[in-house]
């Protein structure tokens, strides 16, 4: 997590504490003005600006990254195809030889 | 019957080239402007264009969308993901910047363009590509060598432990997933959601299926076609991992199977084995293997150990499996023309490659060499001009190699020298001089030479008269040399070099002319100091002892003098000098060595002035001594002069194994593995009575 997070936020020195976050509902991220404002997505598309690090790594737990493409489980779709291909290869061979 | 096989290969290769630029979106359509790139500000907003659209660009679509004429360059970056193969990943923009001596001279701006590659999709597609290369090699359905099932499963978890061992490497690049869509770090155990571990692992299963069959009717054959290694080089682009080390292991555990083992071989190996094993330090570092990658360890894992130890096992097994089992089939005309072929092909692709940016780009990913070609036809900082090879030095030893066999071959077989393999001859050439290798090019004429007195002159005597006035003109030679410098600069010349390497940490008193005692080479003095002021390696301290205080013979230079001397004739005090430096060993480190491309704790595990970058020890025989100890080296030595005894007569193998130890001594390329593969191959060759008579 601290390497996707350092990825999209940046590095700092700040060492997070997300559990003092969740538990406390009212929490206010204070803006830091010599961060620059980074702009995260989720799933469904909903857009974010954040204007700290700390606000930053928080929605990158949560979910939240820069990259469209990071929503797709690229693995997981090439290993289902993977596991899939030979089927697919022995029907069209077996149709073939048929014919 | 030949044309229906000429078209599907040429159906095969066409299939290929498609699938190719597909993956890299080739066909892609540009909806960028073509920007004119002359201001810095135009050029900030292009590099910024491609930072906040990471992944959205194929290469092609980049060079499109730009008009310069500038230093640019490509790199492959391997931690991209499945979704971004082929697209942009990051531009390195280097602004013109003032060159420190120049009054109006600025340096060029320089690009990098890095182009995101993944590791599943390389799998895939490189081992596609090399395995419709395996193809290509005609069956042979009279000697069909069926490979055991279980290699399949042998294999796989073989490169399980590659994966596991090497964990710090791939982590780098490896990427999986969140049931919630947020990153997790890298796993590499069987966790139910570790698609990137088991799509590794599938592809394998797979990969292994598909190379059985194509070997089976094809392994007796396979030899002949060794020479394309040195085109076709088989390294993964993202991983630590070579195509033909995978292929060889494969048939070194058939031949385990098939029960064709030399007990007594392997029983040293496994002395040495668990020599090595008692000897590492469990350690999960992460080693730049850089231009030596696919066969060389990334880590210093116990596991990762075992897995190139095995490996490594498995690699000689298969070369000597293949070859017993081909024996009836080796061709050594069609190895010439192969080796002539493969040459003439890394010439000419080195040379489109250096004009033409795409070729460049394509030719390093689909030959999978280790590093990209040069991107000019000029030498670069001093160094000669490589081509596709990973260094200038193992790309001269290569081109002199394939000039010595053909002309060996020509000389006394017959070999049918046509037209067009004189073209290949002239291209060979053409590169040995880009390479500017000059111990190649020596090798190769004193040997040339040497085998045709040995076929021309029938009368022994008068052969033996011009052999001694040879050697007697080389010594002359070289005394000459050493006449011309001073001995004493000479014969401390390592000793300098490796003690201005090491990390000294000690306020010295300068002298009149500002020079501490490490200038004026006090070794008295130095070793004198705390050890942990000096920070010397043990084989430093050893050696300096026996330089300072060391018994001598009058008038009679020291074995450590001797060999100083011949390095800085042949340009290696630095390189060696570093080497001493850095070697470190306990003793039995240094009796049984770290193992097989062990690099790691002997790169990282002692600190001297030089920790970044890949400063390998510019000799094989130093790096044998690193990987197998002083008693593996001589091993190895006593078995190679051995075999060349026994088989004084069959004069063409032992010269060009002979030309291989010559140029070990100076260069690295042992640790590459096409090199390597080829020693190996002619060692082997010496062994085979039957094959060596056919040569002679």
């Amino acid at each position: 997590m601290k390497k996707i997070i350092e990825k999209i936020c940046g590095t700092s020195k700040i060492i997070p504490d997300f559990n003092e976050i969740d538990s406390s509902p009212n929490y206010v991220f204070n803006p830091d003005t010599n961060y620059q404002t980074i702009t995260l997505f989720d799933s469904e598309g909903n857009v974010v600006n954040l204007n700290s690090w700390l606000e930053c790594a928080y929605y990158v737990r949560g979910g939240w990254t820069n990259n469209i493409s990071d929503f797709i489980n690229g693995e997981q779709i090439l290993f289902i195809a993977l596991l899939i291909s030979p089927i697919i290869y022995l029907i069209i061979n077996k149709k073939l030889i048929k014919k | 019957m030949n044309l229906v096989k000429i078209n599907k290969n040429f159906y095969k290769v066409i299939f290929l080239i498609f699938i190719i630029l597909i993956s890299f979106r080739a066909f892609n359509i540009s909806d960028t402007e073509t920007l004119y790139l002359d201001s810095e500000e135009d050029t900030a907003g292009w590099v910024n264009f491609y930072h906040n659209n990471i992944c959205q660009y194929s290469f092609f679509e980049i060079l499109n969308s730009y008009n310069l004429n500038y230093d640019i360059s490509i790199r492959y970056e391997p931690s991209g993901s499945v979704e971004c193969f082929g697209k942009n990943f990051w531009i390195d923009y280097t602004p013109e910047k003032k060159i420190s001596d120049g009054w109006k001279q600025f340096s060029p701006r320089k690009f990098v363009i890095r182009i995101a590659t993944n590791l599943h999709i390389d799998l895939i597609l490189q081992s596609l590509v090399w395995l419709v290369f395996l193809s290509f090699i005609p069956k042979n359905q009279k000697n069909l060598i069926e490979f055991h099932k279980s290699s399949i499963l042998f294999g796989v978890s073989l490169l399980y432990l590659h994966y596991l061992g090497e964990s710090n490497y791939y982590s780098t690049i490896g990427r999986d997933y969140y049931p919630y869509l947020a990153y997790r770090d890298f796993d590499n155990s069987f966790i139910l959601d570790n698609y990137f571990l088991y799509t590794y692992l599938l592809i394998f299963i797979y990969f292994f299926y598909i190379l059985n069959t194509i070997l089976t009717s094809r392994l007796v054959n396979l030899i002949n076609y060794f020479p394309f290694i040195f085109c076709l080089y088989g390294t993964y682009t993202s991983l630590n991992l070579n195509f033909f080390v995978i292929v060889l292991s494969l048939i070194g555990i058939t031949s385990l199977f098939n029960k064709k083992v030399n007990l007594k071989f392997l029983l040293i190996y496994i002395i040495f084995f668990s020599f090595w094993l008692i000897n590492s330090e469990d350690m999960s570092t992460n080693f730049d293997v850089d231009k030596i990658k696919g066969f060389v360890n990334t880590s210093q894992t116990n596991i990762s150990l075992f897995y190139w130890g095995i490996t490594f096992y498995l690699v000689l097994l298969g070369v000597s499996y293949l070859i017993s089992v081909s024996k009836n089939n080796i061709n050594l005309d069609l190895i010439t023309k192969n080796l002539l072929i493969s040459s003439s092909l890394l010439v000419v692709i080195g040379v489109i490659g250096a004009i033409n940016l795409p070729i460049n780009f394509l030719s390093f990913y689909i030959l999978g060499h280790n590093k990209n070609g040069m991107y000019t036809l000029q030498s670069v900082e001093g160094n000669s001009w490589r081509g596709l090879f990973p260094s200038a030095e193992a790309a001269g030893e290569f081109y002199g190699f394939v000039i010595l066999f053909t002309l060996i071959a020509f000389i006394t077989r017959n070999f049918n020298l046509k037209t067009y393999h004189l073209v290949f001859l002239l291209l060979n050439i053409y590169g040995l001089y880009k390479a500017n290798n000059a111990s190649a090019i020596i090798t190769v004429l004193i040997l040339i030479f040497v085998v045709l007195v040995k076929f021309k002159i029938v009368n022994k005597k008068k052969r033996n008269v011009i052999y001694l006035c040879l050697f007697i003109l080389i010594m002359i030679g070289l005394i000459f040399i050493i006449f011309n410098n001073s001995f004493k600069t000479l014969s401390g010349s390592v000793m300098f070099e490796a003690v201005k390497a090491s990390n000294i940490n000690y306020q010295f008193e300068l002298n009149e002319y500002n020079q501490s005692a490490v200038e004026e080479a006090n070794y008295a003095l130095l070793l004198s100091l705390p050890p942990e002021n000096t920070n010397f390696s043990n084989s430093l301290t050893y050696l300096l002892n026996s330089y300072t205080y060391g018994n001598k013979i009058d008038n009679f230079p020291s074995a450590l003098s001797l060999i100083s001397s011949v390095s800085y004739l042949i340009n290696r005090s630095e390189k060696w000098g570093i080497f001493i430096a850095k070697y470190n060993p306990n003793i039995l480190e240094f009796i049984f060595g770290y193992g097989p491309n062990q690099l790691a704790e002997y790169y990282l595990g002692h600190e001297t002035n030089y920790q970044d970058g890949l400063v390998l020890p510019h000799s094989t025989l130093l790096t044998f001594l690193i990987f197998f100890g002083i008693l593996g080296l001589l091993s190895i030595f006593f078995l190679i002069t051995y075999l060349l005894k026994e088989n004084f007569n069959e004069f063409y193998l032992n010269i060009l194994v002979f030309y291989f130890l010559i140029n070990f001594i100076k260069s690295d390329s042992g640790l590459y593995f096409s090199t390597f593969l080829t020693f190996l191959i002619l060692v082997k060759f010496t062994k085979e009575k039957k094959l060596l008579q056919k040569i002679e």
